[in-house]
């Protein structure tokens, strides 16, 4: 007499591979139209360009930075600022590949964030001159916030001829003390205003951060005051 | 002598011990003896408490779902066939997937396909005081590292675009679009109102399709890679 066992695959766990396997797939399917959006846009705008030769060099920048992944929205605009002000395409191949490079230093400064605009920011403010190291501190400093309007500030304050070394002793102060963008945004404003109006640009800088700095000062020692406990008057201590 | 046999027998491969009919009998026997064998005795008062207990016990409506849901799984799992339960899982991942898109797809292509923002006469912060008039409107989370789009308005005076018949704003905001942002002429004054992500934003106005000119009222950019004039406007976020 013969008495096999098999073992025994219910259909239960079968179903259970099955509909995981199906998940995962379709999941990826049904998630990845945004980013199949984004390629086309970076195609359409790869095919506008001229030169059969651009284009294959430009296409690999793209891919190159994608595969880091690097977000390729600044690069698509870049490409499509050298198409529209009618630029040379080795130029605009030029231009791409070194925001490209920039975009890089900026990802690995700012780390983790991967926003678009945050990273072309940090490669704003790299192309100005400023420091990585800046940059990663700025990051320590505001690891949450968004650096988008900081940085932008700062790069108009080094454009405008403040020290860099000034510009961002002054911009990292007003971080720690935790100023607002409207704040960061009003002194680059003031800055360029007392440029414009024959004041030394350094001189400017100090004097419009203290400014905002004492304030800031004022602000956080009322805030911490309020927030102690205090006794109301008259009452009993229990 | 009974042969038990397996409905895998005629597919399943030889066993590779060598059969002993002796072994398999003994092994019968015991089985038979084992459902032969006389059930204990129980009493009947023992019974009546179980079925008591069991009448007295109602399910709770958690169990009653539950209970509901498991009978569904079943008819479904023996009415259906397998092509038709993949099938219906994969619907189920797609919705799932449409669904986990929609959250997570990045907050700024959002607010590029559905923002309706209203401005509020607020003068946005630039690098000059002779500023364009930039009303903002403050919307969202400081602390959202992807902020949403704010309401940035462009004014040219017509009297520098003398005979011109149509002004275009182009900028990184509008992927340097020379079509995409025809400003409205309203007396004496070219203006346009447009959504703009917070942060540093390099611009300049077409004249007539050809004509690049930067803004008069605004600080130059001075990291213009192509060589054509531009603007710079720092948006704040809120």
């Amino acid at each position: 007499m013969k008495l096999q066992i098999a073992f025994p695959v219910s259909w239960a766990s079968r179903a259970a591979w099955r509909g995981v396997s199906s998940f995962i797939a379709i999941f990826s399917l049904a998630a990845m139209p945004s980013l199949d959006a984004q390629d086309a846009s970076a195609v359409a705008a790869i095919d506008a360009l001229a030169d059969e030769r651009v284009r294959a060099a430009v296409r690999a920048i793209f891919q190159s930075a994608a595969a880091s992944g690097i977000p390729i929205a600044p690069l698509v605009t870049k490409l499509r600022e050298g198409i529209a002000k009618h630029a040379e395409p080795e130029r605009i191949r030029n231009a791409t590949a070194m925001l490209a490079t920039r975009l890089e230093n900026a990802a690995s400064a700012l780390a983790p964030s991967r926003s678009p605009d945050e990273l072309g920011a940090g490669a704003d403010a790299l192309q100005a001159g400023v420091a990585m190291g800046t940059l990663r501190d700025m990051r320590r400093v505001w690891p949450v916030k968004s650096l988008t309007v900081p940085l932008g500030v700062l790069v108009e304050l080094v454009s405008s001829g403040v020290p860099k070394a000034a510009a961002t002793r002054r911009v990292r102060e007003l971080l720690v003390q935790g100023a607002t963008t409207t704040q960061l945004a009003a002194l680059g404003t003031n800055v360029r205003a007392d440029i414009a109006a024959g004041l030394a640009p350094d001189a400017s800088m100090e004097l419009r951060s203290k400014g905002v700095l004492s304030m800031l000062i004022q602000q956080n020692t009322a805030a911490s005051s309020a927030a102690s406990p205090t006794r109301p008057p008259g009452r009993p201590r229990p | 002598m009974v042969r038990f046999v397996n409905n895998r027998d005629k597919h399943s491969l030889p066993s590779p011990l060598p059969a002993n009919p002796l072994r398999d009998d003994a092994l019968l026997l015991e089985r038979v003896r084992a459902v032969l064998a006389p059930m204990p005795e129980v009493h009947g008062h023992a019974i009546a408490n179980i079925l008591r207990a069991v009448a007295e016990r109602r399910p709770s409506r958690l169990e009653r779902w539950r209970g509901q849901v498991e009978f569904a799984f079943e008819q479904f799992r023996f009415a259906a066939s397998p092509r038709t339960s993949v099938a219906a899982v994969a619907v189920l991942c797609a919705a799932a997937g449409f669904v986990a898109r929609g959250v997570l797809m990045d907050n700024a292509q959002r607010d590029l396909q559905g923002l309706t923002a209203v401005a509020t006469g607020k003068p946005a912060m630039t690098s000059s005081t002779v500023a364009p008039t930039v009303p903002v409107q403050m919307v969202g989370d400081a602390a959202n590292r992807t902020l949403a789009l704010i309401p940035v308005q462009f004014v040219l005076d017509a009297r520098q675009t003398a005979n011109a018949t149509s002004v275009t704003v182009v900028g990184d905001f509008n992927d340097w679009s020379v079509t995409a942002s025809p400003m409205r002429r309203d007396g004496s004054v070219w203006s346009l109102t447009l959504p703009a992500a917070p942060g540093r934003h390099v611009y300049a106005f077409v004249i007539d399709g050809e004509r690049w000119i930067a803004d008069p009222r605004a600080p130059r950019a001075s990291d213009t890679d192509f060589g054509r004039p531009g603007s710079v406007i720092i948006v704040q976020s809120p």
